[in-house]
């Protein structure tokens, strides 16, 4: 029986990788992995596979590079099934709670200055425009969301810089809508406005609850097929692995990013009267 | 050829998955077991690259099914054994290929080598022209 085998590149021993598979290059472990995700591999059959490589390496004493060869080209080799959770349709299905919130949030905060101010709230060509550049731009994102992956773990230099250029594109496009495009379609009472964007809030944090709870969201942990790993010994790991702290995101970031923005209008608002 | 390695791998390619669902007819075992059986019986190292993909192949295919065992002081290990579809499907290729290797050793045996007299063979001589009707009907 073999120790571990060690490499300078091996991540932290508290990594799942490590935690699932000691005997195997750290690093190797890591791209077998990173493939399978890129796939659409359902995570109990990664961890299932990469089980089988640690058992080989523990009994052959080899390492995976020599016994596997490249990890990508293996990953590709064993032509696991792709997890239909995985396709675009069920990542914009686990998506939709969110952009329910982002929906709230974005009604929420433009009513309420004109609520506070006794104003109307004023639903601009503008608004309408936006809402439809940031809708294709979310569809866009499911579409590429594969080959835009791999680009970014590839080359992640250049990616960056396309995401972050990507993303300047598409907020200048809502912004300049929202700017040039002022003539009004409805004027509504802001506190409906107020109203209908707190319930969309409401609603998608409640339905990105209930999809945790009945375990449809986007999360698909690595298993072993052994039964359940080793805690990380971490706290830091601990956390982000609690399903307290996937509740806590889903659920609460939106929400409590909103009521920033909520005090900041109101700061606002309290400085100028 | 290295001792390693005793035959090519476009052979071993071929011949591989006859041999891994015979070595799993005397019973359910591990990859690892299967790849050192294979090598002691003198085929050379099977690569864990080349072996687990192969057995998952076997187990879509319904020929193996496997089960997850936890080890005792070792490594975990996932155990193959044959279905009765494998069973047949070892029966029937394991006779191809007797009979594949039976032809081929024939041949290779029957062949005359480049040194031999080559003037004592009747030269092959070639087929009669036909018209090629097709041709003409152009």
């Amino acid at each position: 029986m073999s120790s571990p085998v060690e490499s300078p590149k091996d991540p932290s021993p508290l990594t799942l990788e490590r935690r699932l598979a000691p005997h195997v290059d750290g690093a190797w472990a890591e791209d077998f992995v990173l493939e399978l995700r890129l796939l659409g591999v359902a995570g109990d059959r990664i961890g299932a596979a990469l089980t089988e490589v640690e058992s080989h390496c523990a009994d052959s004493s080899e390492g995976a590079p020599d016994a596997f060869g490249d990890a990508v080209t293996y990953a590709r080799s064993l032509d696991l099934p792709v997890d239909d959770d995985e396709s675009p349709r069920a990542v914009l299905r686990a998506l939709a709670p969110t952009a329910v919130q982002l929906a709230g949030m974005f009604i929420l905060s433009w009513s309420f200055g004109p609520a506070l101010s006794g104003g109307p709230l004023e639903i601009t060509v503008g608004h309408l425009a936006g809402a439809i550049v940031a809708a294709l731009a979310i569809a866009m994102v499911v579409r590429v969301a594969d080959p835009a992956l791999r680009l970014l773990v590839r080359h992640p230099v250049r990616a960056g810089f396309l995401l972050w250029a990507w993303l300047v594109a598409v907020t200048g496009a809502c912004v300049a809508a929202l700017l040039l495009l002022d003539a009004p379609l409805w004027r509504i009472g802001a506190a409906w406005g107020v109203a209908a964007g707190a319930g969309l809030l409401a609603a998608g944090a409640a339905w990105a609850y209930a999809d945790i709870r009945a375990d449809r969201g986007l999360a698909d942990p690595i298993t072993s097929p052994l039964g359940p790993l080793p805690p990380s010994t971490s706290r830091r790991g601990r956390l982000l692995e609690s399903p307290a702290f996937a509740t806590l995101t889903a659920t609460a970031v939106i929400p409590a990013g909103t009521l920033g923005l909520l005090a900041l209008t109101l700061a606002l608002h309290a400085t100028t009267t | 050829m290295s001792s390693a390695q005793p035959w090519p791998s476009e052979w071993l390619r071929g011949v591989l998955e006859v041999c891994v669902l015979r070595v799993l007819a005397d019973g359910e075992t591990y990859g690892y077991a299967i790849a050192t059986r294979l090598a002691d019986s003198g085929l050379g190292t099977v690569k864990g690259g080349t072996l687990y993909p192969l057995l998952i192949r076997l187990e879509s295919a319904g020929l193996v099914t496997a089960q997850w065992r936890a080890g005792d002081g070792g490594p975990g290990r996932k155990y193959y054994e044959l279905t009765d579809h494998g069973h047949a499907e070892l029966a029937g290729t394991a006779d191809a290929w007797v009979r594949f290797t039976a032809l081929t050793g024939a041949i290779i045996a029957d062949l005359p080598t480049p040194d031999a007299d080559v003037t004592s063979r009747p030269t092959p001589r070639p087929a009669p022209r036909t018209t090629d009707t097709t041709e003409v009907a152009r």
